[in-house]
């Protein structure tokens, strides 16, 4: 009953191991000559100018937030245009239904703008 | 073929009149801040005033359509779980601009979220799929995770959102989980089509079953996925307990009894489902009740007792599908509706006499109302009489109905149970009354003060319907027996 | 088109209105509301009475309007039914006439008390569930009303419950009530066993239909003489016969308008009426009817006796009342239903002239209740002199005045009765001495009170007062209906006919009979009077002389033949050793166990609380244990 299952279990298998292996064939291989520059933490290239432990501003998350909702909205335009090419005898019922969508994500646009989020100062 | 006619939007339009009005309130705050406040009450109360006639009115006419290629079904149970929540929510609203108003976060977000919140309850009943499910469950969660820390000062209030919010995503983890399984075993998420899976991967089907129902069961508060429930109503500001405590109480039955007799109505599921919700209604009611005893605050005291209720009520969905009897459904639906109408009341008394500084809450801050507010005490004693399930009040017979139909359906050591645990229960219910007709503060040793801070003339409203409504339905239960009859045949229409 | 729920709504929205919205108007709106809603009520009653009697066919004059289902459990409903047959037609006359006329009284009476809105609020909330009781088809809502008159009655006896005594006697009514009730109970869980139904006409109709095909009877003799042993002895209750009479003379401590409506004109003949509703029963058993109309009798000459010694003018009447109630089960015991419905309703005209008046009495002597301590008052109160005059001739039977014609009638049907338990001549002897008894005592009772020097004390001379007109008005109307309700009755045997669909048309006496127990009547109520005046007025030495030769017996009577000791020591002190014994077990063996209980499942609620640690990890765990569990098991 779970045969149509078993390709899958043995690609997560392939994955989960492979992940491992590797880590452990660096660990094992890899040589290891620490210096102080090399354990000096860095960020793409530069010194660090102050410790790392800073506390982000909300707005930070705020708009990360947002950002992840309208990116995940914008998903949803994908089926849409699929079936936008198959179904085009309806075509202008279809460009309604996005229209009653996209009015909606505009309002919850219209409300984050209004309500100052995306203001950061 | 894909379409959506005005035939599909019409009939949920119990669901998108609330919609529509939470949109329609979140544009009013955002571009009209000074006004929104009062103006998104009314509108608030319009939408669930326009929900609820709709649904009665399509009930009491017999509409039934299935619609959205079958997702969704507005039957005759679909529409009384609409207005059962339509009516809660009503309440709910009701009893909150004086509370939020005192706590200066009376903001029209408040009722966009309620009215979110109650359309994916509307759906939740009528959803014929999982994947419906699914959306309608979380339409109605989030907005409720929102509002339980609303008043976002308030260390209490965010912590019990916060736990509120991690049990629940891990329980709907489990629910995401089961609907796949149920899925992968019978290659459809239509609950009428789900029977085949079980003869195709029983396994697979029985795991799915299992964990679905363990989603629900965190819903509605059954042990052990019932620990959220004292937390999360004492954190929350009293107008979202109340909320939670009838509408968010009532809507999970809505699609959880449509999956246990549609989905899982046929032997072999009937075979393993019941005996589980045998044990677990007797342990929901138990730890329920007895923890409610050494409770002190009534917020918290009424989140074990609504554990209670649950399992009362869990006597009677098992009673109903052992019967299978629309009129032993319809003693639950009319359940539902009173337990409404006493917690909507009961809270509406805490929001009563609570100040700008400090809520009225524990059970202490009663003391001697009786003799400076009698009227209010003799409310709140209506509503602990009627939880109490005292004859003649509504409580009572909707005990009374449920229990008999357990008798009927041979549960009798199960009815045994729930009556001793009424009889516990009795305990910490007049405790409330104790406090309020027969001690002062001499008793107490301090003096407690009852004032109105913020007169409501909505409060006072909600306050009277309740009472009037527990005392006239208990004698004059006929008119809601025969609707829910109506709604509950309905169901049986459709189940195997 | 009958409107018999608006018989019973005027009452119970003025008492909702005045109860809610009293607080902001003044005492003529809640007097207003509350007398104007009994006159609606008797106005619509007397409407519906009427489209009754124009409907041509006697045996179909029945009119029903069912309100809403109270309770349905599977097939079984209890709807909230009101019938209107001839006998509750009656009764709901009765009710609202009287009732409203006691209402218009109470107005004067108690304009000056602080709990003026309070009483008519008991008021009418008592006038909805007399009328609920009359009026209901299924014996539950009967017992509804039932439950909810004792209830306003202990209410009001209990009135002034500042007052030690008053609340004492409300506990006393209450509790010898429950006995009764108890009994009441019993009946009707054994009538539910026997018909399956609760419903009297269903019941009928169960009945009539086995009869008319010749089938067995749901129920057996025995059953039936059960059944309505134990109706009776819920009508013993209700309606104060032996042995469960001795709450009604303290009842008398409640306001006089009280007494007069429920201790006298209303609910206290519940008990006579329950047993002529469910005449149909009774018929299966004669023997049940015989202990009916024993216990009638007895009650009747004992009362009578007691009445005899008693010196508060209201202790009097009381008994008076009991030993009446007496008579009417005498007439419904030896089958007479008839009239013992028709004592019942000139009983209503007369004693509640009677307890006006005394209430009218008391009112202008500041209190007063000791006859001892009245005396001359004709002059004074000429209005409540005549029309007390007018209700003593009435209840002692003088021609042609209403108590003639009722008692008449009864003591013909007992003269004629056969039971087989006692033959009818012992019964009429019993019934005639009682009504002698009676004659004495009123006849007393008037020459103390108006005739006679004036025995006032001084400082309650002055303001000896007639009563206002909302007092002397019900006093007047019921006295010409105390004069010519007994006489308006039997003209063609109007009030036989008008029940004649229920009890069917009353067998005419032997004319021989007939005139001699009217002459034996007759002779009884003035050889009373007379007696009573020779005493009391032409030689007042003589009763003392009396009183002093007989001592014991006289102190005998005088305490009511001891029976609220008797009852003192072989009831109430039995039983509170009883309760003491039983305190100190539920002291010592019951609230330990209970305390013990209750802190074994504290305990197990503050052990339960434990797991509600308010860390969500350990709920999560919790819940993934219990989802392991559920997922072992359910597969």
């Amino acid at each position: 009953m779970l045969s149509p299952y078993l390709p899958i279990l043995f690609q997560l298998i392939l994955a989960a191991g492979f992940a491992c292996a590797l880590l452990v064939l660096t660990h094992v291989f890899g040589p290891r000559r620490s210096t102080d520059v090399k354990l000096s933490p860095f960020e793409c290239g530069v010194d660090l100018l102050d410790c790392a432990h800073h506390r982000f501003s909300v707005k930070f998350y705020l708009v990360a937030m947002l950002f992840i909702l309208f990116d995940i909205e914008a998903i949803f335009f994908y089926p849409w245009a699929v079936i936008f090419r198959e179904e085009i005898s309806q075509g202008l019922l279809l460009l309604s239904e996005m229209g009653t969508f996209v009015a909606v994500l505009l309002v919850g646009f219209i409300f984050i703008w209004r309500k100052g989020v995306l203001e950061w100062a | 073929m894909i379409s959506i006619t005005a035939a599909d939007l019409s009939g949920i339009s119990p669901a998108l009149h609330l919609a529509v009005a939470g949109i329609a309130i979140m544009l009013l705050d955002a571009l009209w801040p000074m006004r929104s406040k009062l103006l998104s009450v009314w509108i608030t109360l319009a939408a669930l005033g326009c929900s609820l006639t709709t649904s009665l009115h399509r009930l009491t006419a017999g509409v039934d359509v299935t619609l959205f290629n079958g997702a969704v079904r507005m039957d005759g149970y679909a529409h009384a779980f609409s207005a059962i929540i339509c009516l809660a929510s009503t309440l709910a609203v009701l009893s909150a601009p004086k509370y939020l108003r005192l706590r200066g976060v009376h903001l029209a977000e408040y009722y966009a979220l309620l009215l979110f919140s109650v359309c994916g309850m509307v759906l939740f009943a009528a959803a014929e799929e999982l994947i419906m499910l699914f959306l309608a469950l979380e339409t109605l969660s989030i907005p409720v995770y929102c509002l339980v820390g609303f008043t976002r000062t308030n260390v209490y209030s965010t912590e019990a959102s916060m736990k509120y919010f991690v049990i629940g995503a891990f329980a709907t983890g489990f629910l995401v989980y089961g609907i796949a399984l149920l899925y992968g075993a019978a290659g459809s998420g239509y609950l009428v089509d789900l029977r085949a899976g079980a003869a195709r991967a029983p396994g697979l089907f029985y795991a799915g079953m299992t964990l679905l129902l363990v989603g629900f069961l965190f819903k509605i508060g059954a042990v052990p996925f019932n620990m959220w429930t004292p937390d999360a109503y004492e954190g929350a500001p009293t107008p979202v307990t109340t909320f939670m405590a009838e509408a968010v109480k009532a809507a999970p039955f809505g699609g959880m009894i449509k999956v246990l007799f549609v989905g899982f109505g046929f032997d072999a599921a009937v075979g393993l489902w019941q005996p589980a919700l045998v044990v677990i209604a007797v342990l929901t009611m138990t730890v329920g009740n007895l923890t409610a005893l050494v409770q002190t605050d009534v917020k918290r005291m009424m989140g074990y007792s609504s554990i209670a209720h649950s399992g009362y009520i869990l006597v009677g969905i098992l009673a109903a599908s052992k019967l299978q009897s629309a009129d032993a459904l319809a003693a639950v639906l009319y359940y539902l509706f009173v337990y409404v109408l006493m917690n909507a009341g009961a809270f509406g008394i805490l929001i009563l006499f609570s100040h700008k500084d400090k809520d009225t809450n524990a059970v202490e801050d009663l003391t001697g109302l009786a003799r400076e507010r009698p009227w209010a005490a003799a409310l709140m004693a209506v509503y602990m009489l009627s939880l109490t399930g005292l004859p003649p009040l509504a409580g009572f017979f909707g005990k009374f109905y449920i229990f008999s139909y357990a008798v009927k359906a041979g549960y009798v050591p199960l009815v045994i149970i729930a009556i001793l645990n009424s009889v516990v229960s009795a305990y910490y219910y007049l405790k409330v009354i104790v406090a309020m007709y027969f001690r002062g503060p001499e008793d107490t040793g301090r003096a407690a003060v009852f004032h109105y801070e913020g007169y409501s003339v909505f409060l006072l409203a909600m306050l009277w319907f309740t009472a009037w409504g527990i005392l006239y339905y208990g004698i004059h239960s006929e008119p809601q027996l025969a609707l829910a009859r109506l709604a509950a045949s309905s169901l049986f229409a459709t189940a195997p | 088109m009958f409107l018999l729920r608006y018989i019973v709504l005027p009452p119970l929205i003025a008492l909702l209105a005045n109860l809610l919205l009293g607080r902001w108007w003044g005492r003529k709106t809640t007097a207003t509301l509350a007398c104007g809603s009994v006159l609606l009520s008797f106005l619509v009653s007397l409407r519906d009475s009427y489209y009754l009697y124009m409907i041509t066919l006697p045996e179909t004059r029945v009119a029903s309007d069912v309100m809403f289902t109270w309770l349905s459990i599977g097939r079984f409903e209890i709807p909230v039914e009101f019938v209107l047959d001839p006998l509750s037609g009656a009764m709901c006359l009765i009710i609202t006439g009287v009732g409203f006329l006691i209402h218009l009284y109470s107005v004067g009476y108690m304009w000056h008390d602080p709990g003026f809105r309070r009483f008519f609020v008991y008021l009418n909330l008592f006038i909805v569930f007399m009328l609920l009781l009359v009026l209901a088809d299924n014996l539950l809502l009967l017992f509804v009303g039932w439950e909810g008159v004792g209830l306003c009655s202990y209410l009001l006896i209990g009135f002034w419950h500042a007052d030690m005594k008053n609340a004492s006697a409300g506990k006393k009514a209450f509790v010898v009530n429950r006995i009764g009730d108890l009994g009441f109970l019993i009946g009707l869980l054994l009538v539910f066993a026997a018909f399956n139904t609760l419903s009297v006409s269903e019941m009928q109709e169960i009945i009539s239909d086995a009869i008319a095909r010749h089938l067995p009877l749901p129920l057996a003799p025995l059953a039936a003489t059960v059944i309505c042993l134990c109706l009776f002895v819920g009508a013993c209750g209700k309606s104060a016969q032996i042995p469960l009479y001795v709450w009604l003379p303290d009842a008398m401590a409640g306001p006089t308008p009280v007494s007069a409506l429920i201790h006298a004109a209303t609910m206290v003949t519940a008990g006579v009426y329950m047993i002529a509703r469910l005449h149909f029963l009774y018929a299966f058993s004669p023997f049940a009817s015989g202990v009916v109309a024993v216990v009638g009798a007895a009650t009747a000459i004992y009362a009578a006796i007691i009445g005899l010694a008693q010196n508060d003018i209201k202790k009097v009447l009381a008994y008076s009342t009991v030993s009446q109630l007496g008579y009417m089960f005498l007439a419904v015991g030896v089958g007479a239903y008839t009239f013992g419905i028709f004592h019942l309703a000139t009983h209503a005209f007369f004693k509640a002239l009677l307890f006006l008046g005394s209430g009218s009495v008391i009112h202008a002597l500041s209190g007063e209740q000791d006859l001892r301590k009245m005396g001359g008052l004709c002059r004074r109160l000429p209005v409540t002199f005549w029309t007390f005059l007018a209700g003593t001739l009435a209840i002692a039977g003088v021609w042609p005045l209403a108590g003639f014609f009722s008692k008449d009638e009864i003591l013909i049907a007992a003269r004629l009765a056969e039971t087989p338990l006692i033959s009818g001549r012992a019964l009429f002897a019993v019934g005639l001495s009682a009504a002698f008894l009676t004659a004495f005592y009123m006849g007393r009772l008037f020459v103390m009170a108006f005739l006679g020097p004036c025995r006032v004390e001084a400082d309650k001379q002055h303001h000896i007062h007639e009563s206002p007109w909302t007092m002397t008005v019900p006093l007047i109307v019921l006295a010409l209906l105390s004069a010519v309700g007994g006489a308006a009755g039997v003209y063609h045997h109007s009030f036989a006919r008008w029940l004649s669909p229920l009890y069917g048309a009353p067998d005419a006496a032997p004319p021989a009979v007939e005139h001699f127990v009217m002459a034996a009547s007759l002779a009884v109520a003035f050889g009373g009077l007379a007696l009573s005046f020779l005493f009391y007025l032409q030689a007042p030495t003589l009763p003392d002389r009396l009183a002093r030769t007989a001592g014991w017996l006289y102190r005998w009577v005088a305490e009511k033949f001891y029976v609220d000791e008797l009852y003192e020591w072989i009831v109430v002190r039995p039983v509170y050793y009883v309760g003491v014994a039983g305190q100190a077990f539920d002291k010592h063996v019951v609230d330990r166990a209970v305390n013990w209980t209750g802190g074994g499942l504290k305990g197990a609620g503050f052990l339960l609380s434990f797991f509600q640690s308010g860390n969500v990890g350990t709920y999560a765990i919790w819940f993934l244990i219990g989802v392991s569990i559920l997922l072992h098991v359910m597969r």
